[in-house]
């Protein structure tokens, strides 16, 4: 049985090889439920990796990974149905209707009142003029709230988004965030969410991951990690720690 | 990290009739994967069953036996055939 009290996502010792390339090197995490944490880090980090490894869709090398108390990937048909993920990189079948895709992703869930939840998610994502048209003749930014869509058809209690507002203006980007935070909000859903757009982690995240070639370099709320780097903004952080800056500037004060 | 044990895994048949679904979905959207559905089975069909013809014919046990007396008769009967001409054998 799924323990209630575990955390939703608990990563310990997690390494992750590919031949001679150590994508993701022993990084240890718990997320609290109902928290939204950001993952930043460069091209490279290992970000994606652990995503696919939390997911179950990427066997670690050695390290474990449970999410809601079930070990991935060994148990993960006891919380595949809570979970759900999302990234613009991972293109749904381009003939079938936006309508068709969420029904099959909905029967893949196995969703209740599926014709209900479809219609609900068109009103609150802004779907309804292109519910019938293919997914391939989408632009880009459509493209992303069909797939925000498909990311929340289940109301999954954990969610992972990779750049969840990628190609999308800065208005419907708002727009998107602040449906992310209330979904959240009235789901009590843990997020975890890995996105280059610093603006986005500062306003939804509680804490922040950094990660840079498979390590773990910082792990802190936004502010504390502003303080502690002596920094405006989020994204000067992220250069300092992308630049190797951030130890010799703690160092210094 | 052991591997994913059998018992782990689980029949679901909606996600069985999602998977169908999306295949259904799929061919009604598209006539060109409709034709090739049936397009190359019959190709393979034709293929392999032509060939399977010729090899039955052609490569036998028997039919390899058969023509290896013969050729063994062929060359009997070209060697005998000048001893045939000189009377030495009847």
């Amino acid at each position: 049985m799924l323990n209630a009290v575990e955390p939703a996502i608990a990563v310990d010792q997690l390494v992750k090889v590919y031949k001679t390339t150590r994508a993701v090197d022993g990084i240890s995490f718990a997320l609290e439920r109902g928290s939204i944490t950001g993952l930043l880090g460069g091209n490279g980090a290992g970000k994606t990796t652990t995503i696919a490894m939390i997911t179950g869709l990427v066997m670690p090398t050695s390290g474990t990974v449970k999410v809601l108390g079930a070990a991935m990937p060994r148990q993960r048909y006891q919380v595949l149905h809570e979970m759900n993920f999302e990234s613009p990189h991972v293109d749904m079948p381009h003939r079938l209707t936006v309508r068709q895709n969420l029904k099959v992703f909905g029967r893949l869930y196995a969703v209740e009142d599926l014709g209900g939840r479809i219609a609900a998610l068109a009103r609150e994502l802004d779907l309804s003029e292109f519910l019938d048209r293919p997914t391939g003749k989408l632009s880009a930014g459509q493209k992303t709230r069909v797939a925000l869509a498909k990311a929340l058809i289940n109301s999954p209690r954990v969610l992972l988004l990779d750049e969840p507002t990628a190609s999308l203006d800065p208005d419907t980007a708002d727009w998107v965030r602040g449906h992310l935070e209330r979904f959240r909000r009235e789901r009590g859903a843990t997020v975890l969410l890995a996105s280059h757009n610093m603006a986005e982690v500062e306003r939804l995240c509680e804490r922040v991951i950094i990660m840079k070639r498979g390590h773990i370099e910082d792990d802190d709320t936004p502010q504390r990690l502003l303080v502690r780097y002596g920094r405006q903004t989020l994204e000067e952080v992220f250069l300092d720690v992308a630049r190797g800056r951030g130890e010799t500037r703690e160092a210094a004060q | 990290m052991s591997a994913p044990s059998i018992s782990a895994v689980t029949l679901a048949p909606h996600r069985i009739a999602a998977m169908v679904l999306r295949y259904v979905y799929l061919l009604r959207s598209s006539w060109t994967r409709l034709v090739e559905l049936i397009y190359w089975p019959a190709v393979q069909l034709l293929v392999w069953g032509f060939l399977q013809f010729y090899i039955a014919q052609n490569s036998g046990f028997f039919a390899r036996e058969r023509r290896f007396h013969r050729r063994r008769a062929d060359v009997g009967r070209a060697v005998s055939r000048p001893a045939r001409l000189l009377g030495v054998i009847p």
